[in-house]
């Protein structure tokens, strides 16, 4: 008896040696395996130059990040069997600069995070540092949606602003500036919000809202960045008609 | 980067345009130009000469009308400035969002002169 | 030499998945919903001038091949008020007074007034066409 196979068609592309091409890889086809299982088997057993990342196969790390069947998808949340009988067509996320193979350039996406300063501000730094700052569920519930994101930026490559706009802030970083914004212990929102109310933070956005339908975790940046909108709105009356208030 | 943005004026009243447009526009369809045509009698009967002078006689039914559609007009402007930005367009952005805003401007102008003329 | 290669979705982002082509169409409901706005501030105009021009503005309105293209428009009026009502729930923060409305209750409410302000146009002006 044959064993069941699949086809993979997986982006190559190595920088010096000409432009990208599409390479077949016929894998063994197993009811439980993920993509990323049929490309470590490729990796493994038939073609060691073949380059893409992961880590954690379980949904968690955020690197196993890529395009399958046109879907920004995590390989290793992707089961062969809902792509049977196949081929599935592997690339790397769009809207990246493509290193090597199914590697991309994630540099402008940390450049990005940063600028949204993701983490807890406190104003008074000299706040004694085993102090305890206590928050009910109700107001952990605010923000508790956006917090789940992992950075796999799946959302990058299902924005379409992104590929207009080199310098927009994109769904995930807006979405974390959001969740920071949202929550009671928090005292940074005047500093983000300086940076997500200009032009390439939040209103760049159409609300495609292909993000939040790719999201792996279901953060719902799209949401985030309309609420946001509101707020950004209210912020610019309440400045409009109070010029003389004192602002940081 | 660039500093806040005025986008949240334009944002807001599209917003608020957005909402008009969903509550209103399927039925401003029906009434002014389906139900006449297919000949239901009180619809065609309300849009002779003498029933849309009725219909726009109360200068709060005027108000409305040119708050609604002044909004409605931003709405949709504010819309197409985005399609044509996010298509591409090859013409600076400030042009494109000079001539969206100026044909709501105008349109809301216009409606405000032509219900005061009634 | 390290040259990345450039694959930013272009301008035809659009055709690329019927997600994205349901997005284009909500947008371009905005044409048509331009369109029946200007119709309608014509309509006013002609109502300030004398019978004939107003009658005669109305006929080309009710011309058959015109109400084919309003049929359209109110296609995508549609469009947009559905597409309009199921994204508000995300789009609006997420507690009010601490307390979470849940997103069904928002959609419903929406349709809900959507429904009173359509049957209130209805009565008025089939109300002033019976009187």
């Amino acid at each position: 008896m044959s064993e069941t196979t699949i086809q993979l068609e997986v982006f190559r592309y190595r920088p010096d040696n000409g432009g990208p091409t599409f390479q077949s890889y016929e894998v063994p086809y197993h009811d439980d395996w993920v993509v990323l299982d049929a490309l470590n088997y490729v990796k493994n057993y038939v073609d060691g130059s073949l380059s893409f990342r992961w880590s954690c196969r379980m949904g968690v790390c955020g690197s196993c990040g890529m395009q399958v069947n046109g879907e920004p998808s995590l390989t290793c949340a992707a089961f062969l069997r809902d792509h049977m009988p196949g081929p599935v067509r592997v690339e790397p996320l769009v809207n990246f600069p493509v290193e090597r193979d199914l590697v991309v350039d994630m540099n402008g996406f940390m450049e990005k995070l940063d600028h949204v300063k993701p983490y807890l501000v406190r104003e008074d730094e000299a706040d004694d540092l085993s102090a305890e700052f206590m928050q009910t569920p109700t107001q952990l519930d605010r923000y508790k949606q956006f917090s789940m994101c992992i950075n796999c930026m799946l959302c990058y490559a299902a924005c379409p602003v992104i590929g207009r706009v080199d310098d927009f802030i994109g769904p995930a970083a807006l979405a974390l500036a959001q969740r920071y914004n949202l929550d009671s212990r928090d005292q940074g929102k005047q500093m983000r919000q300086d940076v997500i109310f200009q032009n390439e933070g939040i209103w760049e956005c159409t609300f495609v809202g292909e993000c939040s339908e790719v999201c792996p975790k279901h953060v719902d940046p799209a949401g985030a960045i309309q609420q946001a909108k509101l707020e950004g709105a209210v912020d610019y009356y309440k400045r409009l008609l109070t010029p003389w208030a004192r602002r940081s | 980067m660039s500093g806040r943005s005025h986008e949240a004026l334009f944002w807001s009243l599209f917003a608020a345009g957005s909402v008009l447009a969903a509550l209103f526009v399927p039925a401003l369809i029906l009434v002014t130009s389906v139900f006449g045509p297919f000949g239901w009698r009180w619809f065609a009967d309300a849009f002779t000469y003498d029933g849309i002078r009725d219909l726009l006689q109360h200068a709060i039914v005027r108000l409305a009308i040119g708050a609604v559609i002044a909004l409605i007009a931003v709405h949709a402007c504010h819309r197409l400035r985005h399609l044509a930005v996010d298509l591409h367009a090859p013409l600076p952005g400030g042009l494109i969002a000079l001539v969206a805003y100026g044909g709501a401007a105008a349109v809301a102008v216009l409606t405000a002169v032509f219900l005061a003329l009634v | 030499m390290n040259r990345p290669l450039d694959r930013r979705l272009g301008w035809t982002w659009w055709t690329l998945k019927g997600s994205y082509f349901r997005i284009f169409l909500r947008e371009v409901s905005s044409a048509f919903i331009l369109a029946e706005i200007v119709f309608f501030m014509l309509l006013i105009h002609k109502a300030g001038q004398d019978a004939e021009t107003y009658l005669a503005y109305r006929d080309f309105l009710w011309h058959p091949l015109m109400v084919v293209f309003h049929l359209v428009a109110l296609a995508f009026a549609l469009w947009h008020t559905i597409t309009f009502f199921l994204i508000a729930p995300s789009a609006l923060p997420s507690q009010v007074a601490g307390r979470r409305i849940p997103a069904a209750f928002i959609i419903g409410q929406q349709f809900a007034g959507l429904a009173a302000v359509t049957v209130l146009l209805f009565l008025w002006v089939a109300w002033v066409g019976a009187t």
